[in-house]
């Protein structure tokens, strides 16, 4: 025992100091954490505040007299009403993207070169900021009676969102081998299975990807929602914008309708970082 | 190109009469396959701008009922003639050349960071990413809130330590400044990615190299790890920079384009006036003005890009494409 102790110090030493920095790192990298997300934190902190506390100067940080109020109050407010719109909105335009998407993006994969002039240009629709047709968007719905239609908005987030989907699945079915269509057209199965039973399972997690985000893009979106709707289709960013009608806003709803909002989107960072950092790596940094 | 001609020929009919019927039916395949999704991109974009170009050369005004009078480029002159235009321009150059470059450097010190971290990085990165998936909406109030001058945190710890706070976006002075603020806050995490996934490429030999060379940590960042990030940088800038031209929803919650005009872009400003004073007429030729300065300077910032790195990344305007995935959330 005691020859084994002699010998150990030096390397046990190193472990020892190696631990400190290490704890030491990730205190430094949960502080700045800390910071940087500070202002999201303090609007989470404010959800659940009650009324009285909210206006307080010099501000309290944790909440006094805690309540849920804000959550049940907010979702009565146009809160629920938001989020069920901005649901329906965003699943049914993500669907339809995705079923015009991903045809087109198997043709464009399998029949034109990668990154040629078609998909420059179904891409180059993206660049365009929303405010540039809204105008145009606005005059064409009231002509063809979609203002303040949910068909009016699912058409808007779809046009919004196809281009990139169809960027992103054919980049997706590039990666897979042709072989195995080969192989299916070789036993006989007919167009429909090769999508059905070959491609679609083969191409899920690029399928995920585009979804999510088409999701969330039009989740958020707040242009189009504030110009080409009015009373009948309110989303959640035009329920939470409608607050600031007033001067002194409920910071105490507003925080927790937000909080709501985003929550799922924490989860779906996660996952997302990955396989951003992924496709960046493999698309700059030569395959 | 013939994508089935690898399938054997042992296995398909190996008469040419067949394989050209066979390529005819492919390339109706084809475009069975794009036209849906291609007819419906291609009248959405074009019915829009047939209308706005309807609108940029007439009277038309929305709350006022007058017969619509074809006023040929009357709209655009009145535009160009106005102060407000070459002022709304402005500031939205100066908003994205001070938001840009400053994403890209805190970026950067981010990604190198977070780069030194081996357990726990992923889950970093991730917290990190939260303010790129947020609504800008939500973006735009946490920050309302947080710089309140009464009622926000950030303002009673500034006083708290001794110095006096200014006030934030309602102040002509800060207001602009304070929206660059919270462009950072919110875009530094996807110049951060984009750096990190660069980082992540280079090879760990490259280091090895550089050590056994004799080279310190310096010079490694300086001569290899910089050198190898440019791309990713300059796609960074690039995709940034086109996107700090959407930039709407922070103005619309924290300053409405004030005080004054301090923070009036070109989107505040084709909304003010389609939106706030219904003048159609103007703010579709103001729309289709922006389009076109968009179209060229987009084609300019891609063909220069092209240039640069043509050696080994000819992949960078394909990269850029690609980037926008993360970006324009």
């Amino acid at each position: 025992m005691s020859s084994v102790t002699a010998s150990r110090p030096p390397v046990d030493r190193v472990p020892l100091s190696e631990v400190l920095r290490e704890v030491l790192k990730h205190v430094v990298m949960v502080a700045l954490l800390l910071l940087f997300l500070c202002p999201l934190l303090w609007l989470l902190l404010t959800a659940f505040k009650p009324y009285a506390e909210l206006f307080n100067s010099p501000p309290t940080v944790l909440p006094v007299n805690g309540t849920l109020a804000n959550f049940t109050e907010g979702w009565a407010v146009g809160g629920g009403k938001g989020i069920g719109d901005s649901l329906i909105v965003a699943s049914l335009s993500t669907a339809i993207c995705l079923v015009l998407g991903f045809p087109a993006a198997y043709a464009l994969a399998r029949r034109f070169p990668p990154h040629g002039q078609l998909s420059f240009t179904i891409l180059s629709l993206r660049m365009m900021p929303p405010i540039v047709p809204v105008i145009g968007f606005y005059l064409l719905f009231q002509e063809l009676s979609l203002f303040d239609t949910y068909t009016g908005l699912v058409i808007i987030y779809t046009f919004m969102n196809l281009p990139l989907v169809i960027w992103l699945l054919s980049e997706f079915i590039r990666q897979i081998p042709k072989s195995y269509e080969e192989a299916a057209r070789i036993d006989g199965a007919p167009w429909y299975r090769l999508f059905w039973d070959v491609l679609l399972p083969l191409s899920a997690p690029g399928v995920l990807t585009a979804g999510i985000l088409s999701m969330i893009f039009a989740w958020n979106e707040f242009l189009f929602a504030l110009v080409l709707t009015g009373e009948n289709v309110i989303t959640l960013p035009k329920a939470l914008a409608s607050f600031f009608l007033f001067q002194q806003p409920n910071w105490g709803q507003l925080g927790a309708i937000g909080i709501a909002a985003v929550g799922p989107l924490l989860i779906i960072s996660y996952y997302m970082q990955r396989s951003l950092i992924r496709s960046f790596s493999i698309e700059l940094g030569g395959r | 190109m013939s994508t089935s001609a690898v399938i054997p020929n042992a296995v398909r009919s190996p008469r040419s009469a067949s394989q050209k019927r066979q390529q005819a039916q492919e390339k109706r395949a084809t475009l069975i396959l794009l036209a849906p999704a291609l007819l419906f991109l291609f009248l959405l974009s074009i019915w829009p701008v047939a209308y706005l170009l309807y609108a940029s050369f007439t009277s038309y005004q929305l709350a006022i009922p007058i017969p619509i009078e074809w006023v040929g480029l009357g709209n655009f002159e009145s535009i160009v003639t106005n102060p407000r235009f070459w002022s709304s321009l402005s500031i939205t150059l100066v908003f994205a050349l001070m938001a840009v470059p400053l994403q890209i450097l805190v970026g950067l010190g981010l990604a190198l960071l977070l780069n030194g971290y081996s357990r726990g990085r992923e889950i970093y990165t991730s917290l990190f990413l939260i303010p790129m998936m947020l609504a800008p909406i939500v973006v735009g109030f946490s920050w309302n809130l947080f710089l309140n001058p009464i009622y926000g945190p950030l303002n009673s710890v500034l006083r708290g330590v001794g110095i006096s706070p200014p006030a934030w976006a309602s102040s002509p002075e800060w207001a602009l400044p304070t929206l660059v603020l919270v462009d950072i806050w919110q875009w530094t995490p996807f110049v951060m990615i984009v750096l990190l996934a660069g980082l992540r490429s280079i090879p760990p030999r490259v280091f090895e190299a550089a050590k056994v060379d004799g080279s310190n940590r310096m010079q490694t960042f300086i001569h290899i790890v910089l050198p190898m990030l440019v791309p990713y940088m300059t796609v960074a800038f690039v995709l940034r920079f086109i996107d700090s031209f959407k930039v709407f929803d922070i103005i619309y919650i924290l300053t409405r384009g004030g005080p004054g005009t301090s923070t009036q872009n070109l989107a505040y400003y084709t909304y003010d006036l389609g939106f706030g004073r219904f003048e159609f007429g103007a703010a579709g030729a103001l729309s289709i003005i922006q389009l076109i300065l968009l179209t060229f300077g987009t084609m300019a910032i891609l063909a220069l890009v092209k240039r640069r790195d043509k050696a080994p990344a000819s992949a960078a305007p394909a990269a850029t494409h690609r980037l926008a995935e993360g970006s324009a959330a």
